[in-house]
C-alpha cells in the first residue's frame, strides 16, 4: 500500500506492506536508527517518536495509521543552529550513560514540554515513566528536563 | 573545603569531601593544580552522538548480505533428546543455514568450568536452552524455519530447588557431577570454637535472596562474519572481548590472528554481558552460510536464557563482646548455579565467601559455600559479583546486633570498621579507607542522630544504614590483573587512544580520555578513544570488578606521560633548550613559568615527521596490579585487589500501615571513590546503582514454575521507572588510594551493594519487623504486619 506522512518536516510517500510497524519502516526502510527497539512490545519506551505532537511507541503503530500524520524522530531535532535545548541539556547534565533509552526519553520530554512548557517535577516523572532507563537512575534525566522547562524553544518542525 | 550543592529543587545534592590527612599515607598526587580535566564535571565524550540518535549500537548494524538467525530452544527443564529432524527447515525457501548439535564441536565451553555444549547434545537441562538454529534471509523466515524443526524429547525428572538438589537420590543435572555440586569451598581463619567462647553475644539468622536479571536495555546480540580464509569477525557486546576471542579460537580451532571481535555502542551490561551463548552459534551459522549472520535475542529470550543473579540461602552467625567488639563470624552459603556454570563458582566460593568479612576487624571467620546445579537458567554476574547477597545478610545481622546491644548501628560499624593500613582477615592490604568518613558524613546528611532516636509516632517512618567494602580489580581467578593502553600521535597534533576495555555506557571512554588529556597536556578535543577491537587494542581482561578507572586509568596515564616526554624531546631539539625547562599544556609547548607558548604540538609533530630520525610518536602503558592470585592453592588468602572502595548508605523510609507499601523518603549514598576523576559520572554511577538496588530490594524477582520463567517480559518483570525513585544524595569521599590514578578507585558495583540492607534496616526501624528475604514486597510486609496484629491481639486475650 501507499502511505504518505510528514517525517521531520519533509513529506514522504512510501510503498509499504500494511502489516509493518512504524519502527520497522523508520529503521529498515528509511535507515533512521535513532528509535531503538528495546522490547518490541511497547514496554520499554526506547522506540518513542512524536506523532501529531504526542509521544507514541513506534513499535505498536501499524504503518497505515500514520497516513497523513506528522512524525518527529530524534534525527529531526537538530537544526542548523545546533542541538535542540533538550539534547544539549541531556549532554550537559550527564543524563546519558549507555544512551539506548536516550532518543525515546528526549522525545517523550519534548512532547511534554511542547504541551506544557513548565511541568512540575511530578509531571516530568510521569511523562517519562514509560521510558525505562537501567543505567542512570533517572535523576540526571529529570534534572536535564527540568533545566529546559520554562525556556522558549524555537521549533524546526512546528 | 570544596563543598558543592547543585541539587535542582532539592532533588539531588552532592557533597564532595576533600580528604582529611591520614597519618602515614603518602601523597598520591602532588600536582593537582595542574590538572585540567581530571576531577572535573565533564560530559561524556560520546554524549553528542547519543543525543542525536547517531550512535550505532549492535542492534543497528547492517552488513551486506546479512542473514537473520533464530534459535530453537528447549521447552523442557530436563529431557533426553531422542531425535531431531530438520528436513523441512532446510528445504524452506530463504533458509541459508541450519545448525544442529552434530554440526558443532563436541568440546564443552565455559569461562570457569567447561560444562556447556554450544547446542544441547544428548539432553536439555533448562527451559530456554539452545537446541538448534537457523539463518535465513529475514527474521520471519528464520522463525518459520525453527518451528519446522521437529525434536523428539523424553522428559526426565527435574530438580529446581537447591535443598532438594543436594538430597541423595535427586535427579542429576550432569551425570558426572555427584550430588549436583557445581563448586564448593570451606575457608577458615582463626579458631571458631575460641571465637564463640570469647563472644558474649551471638546472633544467628537465615537470609534469602532471589533471582533477578540485569535487564540492560539492548538485549544480547552477535553479528558474525566468516571470511573465506577461515577467519571470523564478530560484532559482540561482551565485557570480556579478549578472553572470549581466545575461547572461540580454542573451541573452533582458529588461530588468534584470524579472529577479531569488534565493539560499537553497547546498550548496557552490568555484568550480564561477561558471558554469552550466542557467539558460537552465530559464528558457526556464518561459516555454514558463507554470509554475515545477525543473531539477536528478544527480551523474552534474554530473560529466559541469559544469566540471572545468583540466588542464595545464607545462614549467618556473628559473635561479639557486650561492648560491641566483633569477634567471630560464620556463614553457610547455598547458592543456585542453574544448569551450567558461568561465573557463579568464583562468585560464590571466593567472593561471597570472603568479601564482607574484610569490612570489619573479625578475629575468627568460617565460610562454607556450596554452589548447586538445578534445571534452571544459569546464574552469573550482576553488579556486585556476589557481594550484594552476602552484604544483605551481614549488614542486616549487624543491625540486629546493634539493637540487641543497645548500640547505635553507625557507632557499631565505626567501632569495628577496617582502617587504612590494616591487613584484613583474608590478607587484603588496605591502602586507603574512607569508611569512617562515609559513615559519619552520611549520618550527618540524613539527620541520623535525630531520626534514629526521635521517632515520628504518627507515621511509620524509620532510618537505616548499611556499609560495604568491594574491590577495584580482582585476582580471584587469573595469573595477572592489570591493564594496557596505547596512544599514537597523529601528524596534526591530535592523538588516538587504544584501550581494550569495553565501553558499556559506564563512561570508560570519557574517564580514560580525561586522564590521557592531562597526562599528555593535550585538550580533550584532541583525543579520540578508539573503539574496542581485539586486533588494534592491547590485551586486557575487560571491565568487571569495578576496575577500569584504576587499572586502565593507570595504564593510560603511563602511556600519556610517555607521549608527553616524547613531545618534549622533539620540542627540545627544535628550541635548543633542555627538556626540563619545557612543559606541554593546552596543545602547546611552554617554557616553564612563561605565559606565552613557544610552539604548538602540531608544529612539533610536523617536525617529528619530516626531520632526520623521523618517527611516529607512540606509547604503550602497562599497569600491573601486582597482587596475589587467590584460590584454593593459597586457601583464598592474600591481597586480591589493587585497592578497595568503601561505602555507607542511608535510607529513610515510610511504611503504609494499610498496604505495606514502602516509600523511600530520602536516600544518601556516601562513597569512598579514592578520587572522583569525573564527579558527574561518579554521581551517575551512584544514582543508577542505587536505583537498580531499589529494584532488587523492593520490586524485582524472576519467578519460576517448574523451571519455567513466569514473567519473562517488562510487563510482568518490573524494574524501577522514574515514578519509583526517591531523592538520592551522593557524598563523594576522596581517600586518595596510593595505587589509583590520581588516587582513584572503582565505583561501578559498590553503588548497588549496600542498598538492600540499608532499606531493610530502615523498615525494621520504622515498624519493628525484620524481613530476611528480598524482594521486600508490599504483600510480604502487609502479611507480616497482619500476623503481628493477630499475635498481639491473641496475647492481649479476650
Amino acid at each position: 500500500m501507499k502511505v504518505e506522512f510528514t517525517l521531520n518536516g519533509k513529506l514522504l510517500s512510501l510503498e509499504v506492506k500494511p502489516s509493518r510497524t512504524l519502527i520497522q519502516v523508520l529503521r529498515q526502510d528509511l535507515g533512521l536508527k535513532g528509535a531503538k527497539e528495546g522490547c518490541g512490545k511497547g514496554e520499554c519506551g526506547a522506540c518513542t517518536v512524536i506523532l501529531n505532537g504526542k509521544a507514541v511507541l513506534s513499535c505498536l503503530i501499524p504503518i497505515p495509521k500514520v497516513q497523513g500524520c506528522s512524525i518527529i524522530t530524534i534525527e529531526g531535532l537538530e537544526t542548523a543552529e545546533g542541538l535542540h535545548p533538550l539534547q544539549k541539556a541531556f549532554v550537559e547534565h550527564g543524563a546519558i550513560q549507555c544512551g539506548f533509552c536516550t532518543p525515546g526519553m528526549i522525545l517523550s520530554a519534548k512532547a511534554c514540554l511542547d504541551e506544557n512548557p513548565s511541568p512540575s517535577m511530578e509531571e516530568i516523572r510521569e511523562t517519562i515513566s514509560g521510558n525505562l532507563c537501567r543505567c542512570t537512575g533517572y535523576v540526571k534525566i529529570i534534572e536535564a528536563i527540568q533545566s529546559v522547562a520554562g525556556e522558549k524553544i524555537e521549533e524546526p518542525h512546528g | 573545603m570544596d563543598k558543592e550543592s547543585k541539587g535542582v529543587k532539592g532533588f539531588r545534592k552532592t557533597l564532595l569531601m576533600e580528604p582529611k590527612p591520614i597519618l602515614g599515607m603518602p601523597l598520591a598526587e602532588a600536582r593537582e593544580e595542574t590538572l585540567t580535566y581530571v576531577g572535573k564535571r565533564i560530559p561524556m565524550v560520546d554524549a553528542s552522538e547519543k543525543v542525536r540518535g547517531k550512535a550505532i549500537y549492535f542492534t543497528d548494524l547492517e552488513l551486506t548480505g546479512m542473514l537473520h538467525a533464530k534459535i530453537l530452544r528447549s521447552p523442557f527443564p530436563h529431557a533426553r533428546i531422542l531425535n531431531i529432524n530438520a528436513d523441512k527447515a532446510v528445504s524452506l525457501p530463504g533458509v541459508k543455514a541450519v545448525l544442529l548439535p552434530q554440526d558443532t564441536p563436541a568440546e564443552k565451553y565455559g569461562p570457569q568450568v567447561a560444562d556447556r555444549p554450544i547446542l544441547a547434545s544428548e539432553k536439555v537441562r533448562f527451559v530456554g536452552e539452545e537446541v538448534a538454529a537457523v539463518a535465513a534471509i529475514d527474521e520471519e523466515t528464520a522463525l518459520e524455519a525453527i518451528n519446522l524443526i521437529q525434536v523428539e524429547y523424553a522428559p526426565l525428572p527435574s530438580v529446581f530447588d537447591i535443598d532438594e538438589a543436594l538430597q541423595e537420590g535427586s535427579p542429576l543435572v550432569h551425570e558426572d557431577k555427584k550430588g549436583n555440586i557445581a563448586a564448593s569451598s570451606r575457608i577458615l581463619r582463626g579458631d571458631m570454637e575460641r571465637g564463640w567462647k570469647e563472644s558474649e553475644i551471638v546472633l544467628e539468622e537465615d537470609f534469602k535472596t532471589q533471582s533477578v536479571h540485569c535487564l540492560y536495555l539492548e538485549s544480547q546480540i552477535c553479528v558474525a562474519e566468516a571470511d573465506p580464509s577461515g577467519g571470523l569477525i564478530l560484532y559482540l557486546p561482551i565485557q570480556t572481548p579478549f578472553s572470549t576471542r581466545n575461547m572461540i579460537a580454542r573451541i573452533l580451532g582458529i588461530p588468534l590472528h584470524k579472529i577479531k571481535i569488534i565493539q560499537i555502542c553497547m546498550g548496557g551490561a552490568f555484568g550480564g554481558k561477561l558471558d554469552t551463548s550466542l557467539h558460537f552459534i552465530a559464528a558457526l551459522l556464518a561459516q555454514k552460510a558463507g554470509r554475515p549472520v545477525r543473531l539477536a535475542n528478544t527480551k523474552e529470550e534474554d530473560i529466559t536464557s541469559t544469566f540471572l543473579r545468583v540466588p542464595t540461602h545464607i545462614r549467618i552467625k556473628i559473635g561479639a563482646k557486650k561492648d560491641g567488639t566483633f569477634i567471630a563470624k560464620q556463614v553457610r552459603i547455598l547458592a543456585d548455579n542453574g544448569a551450567y556454570c558461568s561465573l557463579a563458582p568464583k562468585i560464590v566460593c571466593t567472593n561471597m565467601a570472603t568479601r564482607s568479612d574484610c569490612l570489619y576487624r573479625y578475629q575468627h571467620t568460617l565460610a562454607e559455600s556450596t554452589l548447586v546445579y538445578t534445571n534452571k537458567v544459569p546464574t552469573s554476574a550482576f553488579r556486585g559479583y556476589g557481594n550484594p547477597q552476602i552484604t544483605f545478610a551481614q549488614e542486616s545481622l549487624i543491625d540486629m546486633l546493634a539493637h540487641q546491644l543497645g548500640i547505635d548501628p553507625v557507632e557499631l560499624r565505626l567501632k569495628n570498621g577496617i582502617q587504612t593500613g590494616d591487613t584484613t582477615i583474608h590478607g587484603w592490604k588496605i591502602g586507603s579507607c574512607g569508611l569512617g568518613e562515609c559513615l559519619r558524613e552520611g549520618a550527618k546528611r540524613i539527620g541520623w542522630e535525630e531520626k534514629q532516636n526521635k521517632k515520628d509516632t504518627k507515621k511509620l517512618r524509620g532510618v537505616g544504614v548499611a556499609a560495604m567494602i568491594h574491590v577495584s580489580g580482582n585476582r580471584g581467578a587469573l595469573e595477572w590483573d592489570g591493564s594496557e593502553a596505547m596512544i599514537r600521535m597523529h601528524e596534526d597534533g591530535t592523538a588516538i587512544l587504544f584501550s581494550g576495555e569495553s565501553e558499556l555506557g559506564q563512561g570508560k571512554n570519557t574517564v580514560l580520555a580525561q586522564i590521557a588529556a592531562d597526562a599528555m597536556g593535550l585538550s580533550l578535543t584532541h583525543i579520540q578513544v578508539s573503539r574496542v577491537d581485539t586486533d588494534s587494542c592491547p590485551f586486557v581482561l575487560g571491565p568487571y570488578s569495578s576496575k577500569t578507572t584504576l587499572l586502565a586509568g593507570n595504564a593510560v596515564r603511563k602511556a600519556g606521560e610517555q607521549i608527553r616526554n616524547q613531545i618534549l624531546e622533539v620540542a627540545s631539539k627544535m628550541l635548543l633548550l633542555p627538556e626540563e625547562t619545557l612543559q606541554v599544556k593546552d596543545n602547546h609547548i611552554y617554557i616553564q613559568g612563561e605565559k606565552n607558548p613557544k610552539l604548538s604540538v602540531k608544529e612539533v609533530m610536523r617536525y617529528a615527521h619530516t626531520h632526520e630520525g623521523r618517527k611516529t610518536l607512540f606509547a604503550h602503558g602497562v599497569f600491573e596490579a601486582g597482587k596475589v592470585r587467590i584460590g584454593p592453592q593459597n586457601d583464598y588468602y592474600g591481597d586480591i585487589s589493587a585497592a578497595y572502595p568503601f561505602a555507607a548508605h542511608f535510607a529513610e523510609v515510610e511504611v503504609d500501615p494499610q498496604s505495606g507499601e514502602v516509600t523511600i523518603l530520602r536516600y544518601v549514598a556516601a562513597h569512598d571513590v579514592g578520587k572522583a576523576i569525573n564527579p558527574m559520572a561518579v554521581e551517575g554511577q551512584i544514582e543508577g546503582g542505587v536505583v537498580q538496588g531499589l529494584g532488587y530490594t523492593l520490586m524485582e524477582e524472576v519467578v519460576f514454575n517448574e523451571g519455567k520463567i513466569q514473567n519473562p517480559d517488562l510487563q510482568d518483570y518490573y524494574i524501577p521507572t522514574a515514578m519509583d525513585i526517591p531523592p538520592i544524595e551522593s557524598i563523594l569521599v576522596e581517600s586518595k588510594d596510593p595505587a589509583g590514578p590520581y588516587g582513584a578507585k572503582g565505583i561501578g558495583e559498590p553503588t548497588l551493594i549496600p542498598v538492600a540492607p540499608a532499606i531493610a534496616n530502615a523498615i525494621f526501624h520504622a515498624i519493628g519487623i525484620r524481613l530476611t528475604e528480598i524482594p521486600v514486597t508490599a504483600e510480604k510486609l502487609y502479611l507480616a504486619m497482619k500476623k503481628r496484629r493477630t499475635l498481639s491481639n491473641l496475647n492481649r486475650g479476650p
